[in-house]
């Protein structure tokens, strides 16, 4: 009888042991040592309009309720959150504890000491162990790298750009999927004239940074280059330069009426309402594509890493991150807040939000690469931004005056693209004009 | 009596409003002295916007001659797409905007309720208003459908050929209304007994709307011309929603171009001197004017 009872009492205690261990749930556990130390805080975060903020959104108010930590997010257009840091930055002043930071502006907010590096915040004891900051691509992370071996940018929705194109198509048309450059020409030419309502290609070529993305990738494919690796040099002069500028050109008499004034909302649209055969754009664009409530060509699109060029196959990768800025006299919330966020404990709700996917656990997950048709293509074309990384060469030259430099090559390549002058013209004043700006 | 006389005499007319009306002028004054001076100083140096001002390094009128003679400049081109754009919207707004406000002048049923209706485009937000431009002349936009149904054809609204006059006719639909409305106002103050005359003495339509119409509403055609020129050459959103500058420079007006140089390229210097050029631009012009109009109220 006392032998059964002990036994009984034994079980009891494993049981509740059990269903106590069950309940612990390691972020509620982090959750309340951060509200005992920093419950009360208030941090102030500026955010640019993106789905990645649409989904820490959902999130931010489960943040606050465990961690007494309370978020005020200031979203702006993209475009008014760069001129923001900008201002902030010249006026040597910051009012944000945490800024969503482009890889075209890490450079500046590091070296001008707007954002403080967080190696030290990484490594403290805040980071919660489910945090797992190596699990993030190491593309991704080096974005926000800069001279000092520090980095200045917790990256959460990275972007690189690879090749949609119609599978159904194709099919139909027994075309086999372009793998160089002068397939994509030729297979866009041939949709263009063969099929009715289809364009070949569809791309951004819009006046400013939007046509220096696009043409950015296609810059090493044709051997050409911003800067000179070796001499560091500017060399946008070079023929390979030249030639890519041409052959975008080239590819306009393909795609849909008006992609000289496409953003990227026009380029999408035009491929997901079934009218282009082909496009190149941001990864970004998949989960559009492959949403049947905006797209016409759900589960009819193939993705594959960007084709080859005369110079070898290239991509390269873009992305947004959260800066902690170094004025901020709330660090510890702001950094348990960046955390949080942008943990791999957290990815999974992050992602079913709409978020950006930019962890290597995530784009390897069998289960989701078979929700997500894109994401071997993503893990494709890293390597062919890892391969133009080999070379030295970037897609953004990590530089504070990357804004300046872009600005003049989408002027110039713009003008040239639509004939208001000529290519050897165009690449002449952005050679002349970059060279002016990087002399100062 | 004749201290107060002398005192009277000594006095003049002016003093007393001047002296009134001194404080709210001296601060306008100063904040506009204030700022137009400020900025005439960042046109003559070198300097980074995003880098801390105490780095400005002094050049001189080099911004100003960078951008008047360098081949790389496109300065000169944006100058001629704004005096383009300046005509192409000025010019079909007033026509059609003092037409309709003779029209609506006449005792017309419902004539009250258009008139309610025309504000709505110039209430609009301005980047809407570009938004909506931006999609109405896309390539299968609204604008297209039309042609489309009347010639057969449809038109690259968003190409180097088109785009200006894509944007000259959305500035052109927001702000026609503003022209009828001031001027119908002003057609509805005009005294009826020349007109009676006019018409005993065997007058047509035509030569009492040429002598008598015109002659007296020319002063507010001149000052709503010059309230809408100032706002024309200062437009900003719409075009950038719409096309950004593009496609190349076709739609780079003088404001764009300031925004690009100095917030995009962020270059102070030269986006600082052609900021102040466009100032004296808008000056130069709107003297000349508020002169015209001064001359044409006095032969009136």
């Amino acid at each position: 009888m006392k032998v059964r009872f002990v036994f009984v009492l034994l079980v009891a205690a494993l049981v509740f042991s059990g269903v106590a261990a069950m309940g612990h749930d390691p972020i509620e556990d982090w959750a309340a040592g951060i509200k005992e130390q920093y419950g009360g805080t208030t941090i102030t975060v500026a955010v640019a309009s993106h789905p990645s903020v649409e989904a820490f959104k959902q999130m931010i108010p489960r943040f606050e309720e465990l961690t007494g930590i309370s978020v005020v997010l200031d979203e702006m257009e993209e475009g008014q959150l760069g001129q923001r840091m900008l201002l902030e930055v010249s006026a040597e002043s910051a009012s944000y504890d945490a800024m969503m930071t482009a890889i075209e502006w890490s450079p500046l907010v590091a070296s001008s000491g707007y954002a403080t590096p967080l190696e030290p915040w990484i490594e403290s004891y805040i980071t919660p162990d489910w945090f797992n900051y190596e699990d993030i691509l190491q593309a991704y992370r080096d974005m926000f790298l800069w001279e000092d071996g520090m980095h200045y940018g917790i990256p959460y929705a990275g972007e690189t750009v690879f090749m949609f194109y119609r599978e159904d198509l194709f099919e139909e048309h027994g075309i086999d999927v372009p793998t160089t450059y002068d397939e994509v020409l030729a297979a866009a030419q041939y949709f263009s004239e063969n099929v009715d309502g289809v364009d070949g290609i569809s791309y951004r070529a819009r006046l400013g940074w939007e046509f220096t993305y696009m043409w950015s990738i296609f810059l090493a494919p044709f051997g050409g280059m911003m800067v000179d690796p070796a001499t560091g040099e500017v060399a946008l002069d070079s023929p390979g330069t030249v030639a890519s500028l041409e052959y975008i050109r080239d590819l306009w008499q393909y795609g849909p009426v008006g992609v000289e004034s496409f953003s990227f909302p026009e380029a999408w649209d035009a491929f997901m309402l079934g009218r282009a055969a082909i496009m190149i754009e941001a990864s970004a664009a998949a989960p559009e594509v492959e949403n049947p409530d905006k797209s016409l060509v759900a589960g009819m699109t193939g993705y594959s890493p960007l084709p080859a060029g005369p110079a070898g196959a290239f991509s390269g990768v873009w992305g947004w991150s959260f800066a902690m800025m170094d004025d901020s006299d709330a660090k510890e919330a702001t950094w348990a807040f960046i955390a949080y966020l942008t943990s791999e404990g957290m990815q999974s709700e992050y992602l079913a939000n709409g978020g950006i996917v930019s962890r290597a656990s995530a784009l390897g997950d069998p289960d989701l690469q078979a929700e997500n048709p894109y994401y071997q293509a993503t893990l494709d074309t890293l390597q062919q931004a890892a391969a133009l990384g080999e070379l030295g060469l970037s897609v953004v030259l990590p530089t504070p005056k990357w804004s300046q430099i872009s600005e003049i090559m989408g002027i110039e390549g713009a003008r040239a693209f639509i004939g208001e002058i000529s290519v050897e013209e165009a690449i002449a004043s952005m050679q002349a004009q970059v060279s002016e700006v990087v002399a100062e | 009596m004749n201290g107060d006389i002398r005192s009277q005499r000594r006095r003049p007319t002016w003093l007393g409003p001047a002296i009134l009306i001194l404080p709210a002028f001296a601060v306008v004054f100063s904040i506009a002295a204030y700022s137009a001076f400020s900025l005439f100083q960042l046109s003559t140096v070198d300097l980074t916007f995003g880098e801390p001002f105490r780095l400005a390094e002094g050049v001189g009128l080099q911004n100003y001659q960078w951008l008047l003679t360098n081949e790389h400049s496109t300065f000169g081109a944006t100058v001629r797409i704004t005096i383009h754009y300046l005509l192409g919207t000025l010019i079909p707004e007033l026509l059609i905007g003092f037409a309709i406000a003779l029209l609506l002048n006449r005792k017309m049923r419902g004539n009250s309720l258009f008139t309610a209706l025309l504000i709505i485009p110039v209430v609009l937000m301005p980047s809407m208003v570009g938004l909506i431009g931006r999609l109405y002349f896309s390539y299968d936009g609204l604008i297209n459908f039309f042609f489309e149904s009347v010639t057969g054809v449809r038109h690259n609204w968003y190409g180097k050929d088109l785009a200006l006059v894509a944007v000259i006719l959305v500035d052109i639909w927001e702000w026609t209304p503003f022209f009828i409305l001031i001027l119908l106002a002003g057609l509805q103050t005009l005294p009826v007994e020349p007109f009676e005359a006019a018409r005993v003495d065997g007058a047509s339509r035509w030569q009492s709307f040429a002598h008598l119409t015109l002659p007296m509403m020319l002063p507010l055609i001149l000052t709503t011309l010059i309230l809408r020129f100032m706002d024309v050459l200062r437009l900003f959103d719409v075009i950038f929603v719409m096309f950004s500058g593009g496609p190349g420079t076709a739609t780079t007006t003088l404001p764009l171009y300031v925004y690009r140089t100095t917030l995009v390229q962020r270059d102070v210097g030269r986006g600082s001197a052609a900021s102040v050029m466009l100032i004296i631009i808008i000056v130069a012009l709107t003297v000349i004017l508020i002169k015209l109009r001064e001359r044409i109220k006095f032969e009136a």
